[in-house]
């Protein structure tokens, strides 16, 4: 599901024709990048895991399946707040979900962040 | 190490050189380790971009792609002058579009390409090692068959961050390797960290599931300890660790290098909530609980006295978003008030209950997970204020379900604890992130963000940060001596 911020009221909307056109080419224009970059492949989104064999031991390609993401947002107050994830589909989340969860401290003392008010 | 400034720019030279095409480049930090930098770059992008750059901090690339390079090499070093390896660490790297708008955007990641078991010598059998770290114990390069997949790491990081009106602009990477970042997104920092899991600060197994990669464990989960269940991740079912991985700040690290190192970095004092008396029953014992950005400061011995709860007439919820009846205000004088979340700000709930003479308040939540921290600011409000979560709510308010108009049995105190680090459990592990609900790809393989200071290898990546993975003020490479390194 795709969806947008609308920059008038701020809220979150399904994409007009076309910005969903520019989303498309935004993305095929990052993988035609990625394309060119790594022509072996390696780069390929989420390749399979795939099990090797070997004399010394098992050797598990995992590629993608385990890379970590930074992912950045910047707050009403302008702020940036950087969180890790693990896995493309959570930073995707992170990017396109505007409510969707930072890592906020629970319980914490001097540490900055970004509390609910209510 | 940190290799000498003309030493480092005539490797960037070298590096330049190999770079254009496809050439696979080596910056070699001459350490304890090495690390390899393979520039994934065509000619004119990512590392390769002409663009020229002014010195800053430190990198005196004259291009945008030569001080992101010197930027990444910048972040290896510090891990190679660290690690000890008598093989190669390689480093697939590129800078490419990644997804971004104009108030977010994925900043870069990276992680471990290949896993192993059973590996000559592999210290724990049948158990998933990240392959830098394979390598390390096996003493040979075990992916050195394959030129194509054989790395140990992948990086891609963010071609076009700051520098488009979509892609978060006005905060590009600062490329300095000073760490005086200021406003701007620490590059090295970034990189410290993600170079961190793919070096094995990273659980193969599953958070959410507890299903373990291929029906084995990660060397990480041998280390797991869940202070609940008094179990290893190892000895658990795949529903144990599930749940271990909600039991928020019951989640520890079990190995020793980490134990020991921990009083010489992490400061004292944790926040808790106790709660005893002689109707307190089933509820006896301590919570996890979130702090307020308004009120009184915790303290020690904090603030302790009879728990009376806040009821709003004709519902089953208490949510002082108005002044206290005088039924309320009465029960609630002189004492702590339990509210409800809801409605209205935790500060309007704090003042209303101030008002009618409340020494403290706890605010429950009105959802699942974990105990909230209360953001707000109202500068009247001078009392102590705290979250506690909704299933503690619950049996907070079942504990005073029968009580006088005054009086409860059931008593609260809540401060800071001093005998306790503040990101570890009670016997001084370090604790790991473990909020509820489950935070995907951040549960687990990450240190509590209540860890003070700042540490490393927390999900949030923070500002003050600084370029080190040590102690005294950081634990992240005493993780890694615990999982072999």
């Amino acid at each position: 599901m795709r969806v947008v911020r609308d920059p008038v009221t701020g809220q979150l909307r399904a994409p007009t024709a076309e910005e969903s056109k520019a989303m498309d080419e935004q993305a095929a224009k990052a993988r035609a990048a990625r394309a060119a970059a790594d022509p072996a492949g390696a780069a390929a989104d989420s390749p399979p895991p795939m099990e090797f064999r070997q004399s010394n031991g098992v050797r598990y390609r995992v590629g993608d399946s385990f890379l970590s993401y930074s992912v950045v947002r910047r707050g009403d107050d302008g702020k940036l707040d950087m969180q890790c994830v693990t896995g493309k589909e959570a930073a995707e989340k992170l990017i396109r979900d505007p409510k969707a969860s930072m890592s906020v401290p629970t319980s914490t003392i001097d540490k900055e962040h970004g509390h609910a008010h209510q | 190490m940190h290799i000498s400034k003309p030493l480092r720019l005539a490797r960037f030279a070298t590096g330049v050189l190999l770079s254009l095409g496809l050439v696979l480049v080596g910056l070699q930090a001459q350490a304890a380790a090495t690390i390899v930098i393979q520039n994934m770059n065509a000619a004119g992008e990512g590392f390769n971009d002409p663009t020229p750059a002014a010195p800053v901090g430190g990198n005196f690339g004259t291009t945008l792609g030569q001080q992101r390079l010197i930027a990444f090499q910048a972040a290896a070093d510090q891990w190679g002058a660290t690690l000890t390896s008598t093989q190669t660490i390689v480093i697939r790297a590129s800078f490419e579009p990644l997804t971004c708008t104009a108030s977010s955007a994925v900043l870069g990641s990276a992680g471990a390409w290949n896993i192993w078991r059973d590996f000559a010598g592999a210290a724990k059998p049948n158990t998933w090692y990240p392959q830098a770290l394979a390598n390390k114990l096996s003493g040979t390069n075990l992916s050195a068959g394959d030129p194509v997949d054989g790395q140990d790491i992948r990086a891609r990081f963010n071609s076009r961050l700051g520098l488009f009106a979509d892609c978060l602009p006005g905060s590009p990477f600062y490329l300095g390797l000073d760490n005086n970042h200021g406003p701007l997104i620490d590059l090295v920092t970034v990189l410290l960290h993600e170079f961190g899991h793919g070096l094995g600060f990273q659980t193969f197994t599953s958070g959410s599931s507890g299903v373990q990669f291929d029906g084995r464990p990660s060397i990480w989960d041998h280390y797991l300890y869940d202070n609940s269940a008094n179990a290893l991740w190892v000895n658990m079912t795949d529903a144990q660790r599930a749940t271990s991985a909600l039991n928020t700040r019951k989640l520890a690290w079990a190995g020793a290098n980490v134990t020991n190192s921990l009083p010489s970095v992490l400061s004292l004092g944790t926040p808790f909530l106790a709660i005893s008396g002689p109707a307190a029953g089933a509820a006896t014992g301590t919570y996890n609980i979130g702090t307020a950005s308004f009120g009184a400061s915790l303290g020690s011995p904090g603030v302790s006295g009879q728990l009376m709860p806040v009821v709003d007439t004709g519902t089953s919820t208490g949510l002082a978003c108005t002044p206290l009846s005088p039924i309320n205000a009465l029960a609630v004088n002189g004492r702590i008030a339990l509210v409800d979340r809801g409605t209205c700000t935790f500060a309007v709930k704090a003042k209303n209950a101030q008002d009618a003479g409340a020494i403290g308040v706890i605010i429950a939540n009105n959802v699942a997970g974990s105990a909230p921290a209360l953001g707000g600011a109202d500068p009247t409000v001078t009392i102590p204020v705290i979250g506690i979560s909704q299933a503690d709510g619950v049996t907070l308010r079942a504990a005073l379900a029968k009580r006088t108009r005054t009086t409860s049995g059931v008593i609260a105190t809540f401060g800071v604890n001093t005998s306790q680090y503040a990101g570890a459990d009670l016997v001084g592990r370090a604790l790991l992130f473990t909020p509820n609900p489950f935070q995907g790809g951040s549960s687990v393989s990450h240190f509590d963000t209540l860890a003070t200071p700042n540490q490393l290898m927390e999900p949030a990546i923070n500002g003050d940060l600084l370029h080190t993975v040590l102690p005294p003020y950081d634990l992240t490479f005493r993780l890694l001596q615990d999982i072999g390194w």
